[in-house]
């Protein structure tokens, strides 16, 4: 039979470092496993991650896209506002213009308007005909008060800036006050360049009378001998004049000082039929046709030129204007002259000179010393003739002096310095308020940015942190898992191998055999007994102090009990609140696993007494034995005591042994608390 | 005297072969058959007739707890002892509950084994202290009636197991012998079994029960 036995052991029972091999294959396997998951998982977070910024920045560039087109909706109505408000602008001027026109004109109803303009005010609260009550005054007190003029000057700018239509006809009778009732050329042209500009910023919807002011001013560059700036003052004035004689007429006259006869004897013509049409004053046709003639007359076209002059002669002496019939006189003399009818000539420029005198219109000399010098000089009065040529020269001097265009290019200058200083501070406060903007956008896109980033630094950190501990956990169950399986293979395998040699043992053996058998069986348990202590010191649950002691107490119970030695096992002090790190309480464990083996196996001993004692500082473990002590020395008890040293120090703790052979043995062990317990 | 049989159930064909032959060296226990798996539990019990069934925990197909259960339900008073791996196995009190008479580790030495398997012959019941406290907090959880509830004598004895008490400790420390408390575990088992046991296991030990309260 115990061949037999022997035989089918050598068979079927798997050597321990089979198993063992197996195991740590298994182990290494899963090692690389886990190892090569966590790199795929760092890819597919960077992926994730980038994924994730890309759907960021799209979402925000689409907000940014939403506010742009917010901010241009913003614009476009208060574009449609500013619209409709200067509409409502104009029909409120062109209100006032009658009002002003009928103020000017009737002395009478002066104070009438102006109680009327009082109660408008009164009604609707609008500081406009506020404003306009104020300029009826001073389109009454203008010639009286020159302070008062003075003073209303410096308010227009400041003061009407929200009332165009005011502000353009202040600036018109300044203009008209300093042009014709001070002759003060140079600040007269000063508002009516203001005018100009205040018509080319606000445009025709807004200034009622704009074709009027067009044409005042064109008037004025005429003056100041600017023909190209008058004909293009009245061409913007024209499409919003209803009578544009006056226009039509001196764009004539102005291609006639250009020397362009041909457009100039356009524009006359239509000057005329505007004139007939609009059934103006016949003196209107007539001053037409003169200033057609005159263009004949300029081209030498003489039968053209005379019967047009005529007209406008006999059509200015029918309403008594000595100046104008001055004017058509000259040339229709010069005429004459050209064509040997001294006399007739003669007879016109003494009228000529006359009306000149009663017109006080002293620029026509300039006109006229000429004519008269080439009559003297074709009479033959060469000395008259000189006479009348330094006249001439006189004459002109003295025009040029009244109506410089020095004077003119000034305060033309002035106004465009004006123009351009306002539009450079424009310009920067434009630029500082854009750059503003661009730094407020700058800065709130960095904030934008920054939040974003700490954002998902934040959550990005939440997510690592549960990773973390999702890894820790996993790595756990890991572990436990690995220990499990190791033990159930190992542990079986073991325990296979304790059973065998138990059987043999129950058959008859000699005494070697019987000794190997139970050396082999005692590793086995040995081994069984350290596969199970790795598994439990490793498992998580058991961190309490208190179940450490249970596995203590029943250790003791069990190995003392099969020794039949008594046993005692004493807890003091609070041992249920204790934690101790796995290390730790594998190492005390082992310790006291060591002392009790120790005292079971060679003490020889009646009693054994385990202490466990828990205080603020430490915790004391005492295993104390009445059996026959053991010689000090460390070399004759073999590695376990040095064993229990290496332990000891591992954890920190002081390790007493008193031993002596009447009293027995004692292990102290002294365990701090302070940085070890916590878990 | 007439070997009493023991039938084994473990997935482990090494475990099956040194149990086995362990038991059949005892000069009183003999190992009347050895199976792979527990479905057909019932079967194999009627074939084998054994005094004692030794049943594994983890098989395939059907595990420990159910093997339990099937059996129980047909012959009620035939002990079972479950082998386990792991103390710390949570499965081990359902498959208390469900009518094992106890169990016993896998790595406990042959001297011992053989011990416990004596006892549980005897009709003695294994109980240590990590299923001490299962069983506490099981009897404190579902409040039953008052019929089978623990006493204060049982909580006490079943709080010194889990304090790590031998059985021998437990008697001096209570001043009763080492027989009694092998006998108020009896009881404490057959208290687990009424409140969770099948009907027909049930109603033995209610027989028992009253007998002896």
């Amino acid at each position: 039979m115990p061949n037999a036995l022997s035989a089918l052991m050598e068979e079927e029972m798997p050597t321990i470092s089979d198993c063992l091999q197996n195991i740590k294959q298994k182990f290494i396997m899963m090692h690389n496993r886990t190892n090569l998951a966590a790199r795929n998982k760092y890819k597919l977070q960077r992926t994730i991650f980038n994924y994730r910024l890309i759907y960021y920045l799209s979402g925000l560039l689409r907000q940014l896209k939403q506010i742009i087109k917010l901010v241009l909706l913003c614009q476009f109505i208060l574009m449609a506002g500013s619209v409709h408000a200067r509409q409502g602008q104009s029909s409120k001027g062109r209100r006032m213009d009658s009002l002003l026109k009928e103020f000017i004109a009737h002395k009478n109803q002066r104070t009438a308007i102006e109680t009327k303009l009082q109660q408008q005010y009164q009604h609707s609260k609008d500081r406009e005909w506020l404003a306009f009550t104020e300029l009826l005054q001073l389109a009454r007190l203008k010639n009286d008060d020159a302070n008062l003029v003075e003073k209303f000057e410096g308010q227009v700018r400041s003061k009407y800036r929200a009332f165009p239509n005011i502000q353009a006809r202040a600036y018109q009778i300044l203009a008209y006050h300093y042009f014709i009732g001070e002759a003060n050329y140079e600040k007269a042209f000063g508002f009516y360049l203001e005018l100009e500009k205040l018509l080319e910023a606000q445009g025709p919807d807004v200034i009622s009378d704009y074709a009027n002011y067009c044409s005042e001013i064109a008037s004025a560059y005429y003056k100041f001998k600017n023909y190209e700036k008058a004909i293009e003052m009245n061409k913007k004035g024209l499409p919003y004049a209803l009578d544009k004689w006056d226009f039509y007429n001196t764009i004539g006259l102005c291609y006639g000082q250009l020397s362009k006869p041909d457009s100039a004897i356009q524009y006359l013509k239509k000057a005329v039929s505007e004139a007939i049409e609009r059934k103006k004053h016949d003196v209107h046709r007539t001053i037409s046709l003169g200033n057609i003639g005159y263009i004949y007359y300029l081209q030498k076209n003489f039968t053209a030129a005379r019967p047009l002059l005529n007209a406008d002669l006999d059509g200015a002496i029918r309403i008594d204007d000595k100046g104008l019939a001055a004017g058509s006189a000259i040339p229709l003399a010069d005429i004459y002259l050209l064509q040997g009818k001294s006399r007739k000539a003669d007879s016109l420029l003494r009228m000529a000179r006359r009306y000149i005198g009663h017109s006080q219109q002293l620029e026509r000399l300039e006109k006229f010393y000429p004519i008269r010098s080439r009559y003297h000089q074709l009479l033959g009065n060469d000395k008259l003739a000189l006479l009348y040529r330094d006249s001439t020269i006189w004459a002109i001097k003295r025009n040029d002096s009244v109506f410089n265009s020095l004077l003119m290019m000034r305060a033309q200058q002035q106004t465009d310095m004006a123009k351009l200083s306002e539009e450079k501070i424009k310009l920067e406060n434009y630029r500082d308020i854009s750059r503003t903007r661009l730094w407020a956008i700058a800065i709130i896109f960095v904030l934008v940015a920054l939040g974003l980033y700490i954002l998902r630094r934040y959550r990005g950190r939440l997510e690592k942190e549960k990773k973390r501990i999702g890894e820790l956990n996993r790595i756990l169950a890991l572990r436990q898992r690995l220990s499990a399986d190791m033990h159930d293979d190992v542990g079986s395998t073991l325990s296979s191998i304790s059973l065998y040699t138990h059987s043999l043992l129950m058959q008859p053996q000699n005494e070697r055999q019987r000794s190997v058998l139970e050396k082999i069986k005692r590793n086995a348990q040995n081994a069984q007994e350290c596969v199970g202590d790795i598994i439990w010191s490793v498992n998580p649950d058991m961190d309490l102090m208190e179940q450490i002691a249970s596995k203590m107490r029943a250790l003791g119970a069990d190995l003392t009990e099969h020794a039949h030695i008594g046993f005692s096992f004493i807890e003091t002090g609070d041992i249920a609140s204790l934690k101790i790190e796995m290390s730790a309480r594998r190492n005390l464990y082992l310790i006291y696993k060591e002392a009790i083996n120790n005292a079971v196996k060679y003490s020889r001993c009646k009693h054994i007494q385990v202490t466990l004692r828990t205080t603020e500082q430490h915790f004391e473990m005492e295993i104390a034995d009445d059996g026959a002590g053991f010689d000090g020395s460390k070399k004759h008890m073999g590695n376990g005591l040095v064993n229990m040293q290496r332990r000891a120090d591992e954890i920190n703790s002081k390790l007493n042994i008193i031993t002596s052979e009447k009293k027995g043995t004692v292990i102290h062990l002294i365990f701090p608390l302070a940085g070890h317990s916590q878990y | 005297m007439k070997k009493k049989r023991i039938i084994i159930f473990d997935d482990d064909a090494n475990r099956r072969d040194s149990l086995s032959m362990l038991l059949n060296m005892c000069a009183d226990i003999e190992c009347a058959g050895t199976f792979e798996n527990a479905s057909n539990a019932c079967q194999q019990v009627e074939l084998s007739l054994p005094d004692l069934v030794l049943m594994d925990m983890d098989m395939p197909q059907v595990n420990g707890i159910t093997g339990t259960r099937d059996i129980k339900a047909v012959y009620p008073s035939l002990p079972i002892i479950i082998q386990t791996v792991l103390e710390s196995d949570l499965n081990i009190f359902e498959a208390l509950k469900a009518g094992a008479n106890g169990y016993l580790l896998k790595s406990t030495s042959p001297e011992k084994l053989l011990e416990q398997l004596r006892e549980a012959l005897q009709g003695g019941a294994p109980m240590t202290g990590s299923v001490a406290i299962k069983v506490l907090q099981f009897f404190k959880e579902e409040p039953k009636t008052t019929h089978y509830n623990l006493t204060e004598r049982e909580k006490k004895i079943l709080k010194l197991l889990v304090d790590g008490h031998s059985y021998k400790m437990i008697a001096d420390k209570s001043n009763i012998s080492y027989f009694t408390v092998c006998n108020h575990i009896k009881n404490i088992y057959d208290k687990l079994h009424v409140n969770s046991a099948t009907e027909a296991v049930s109603m033995a030990i209610q027989q028992r029960l009253v007998k002896t309260s």
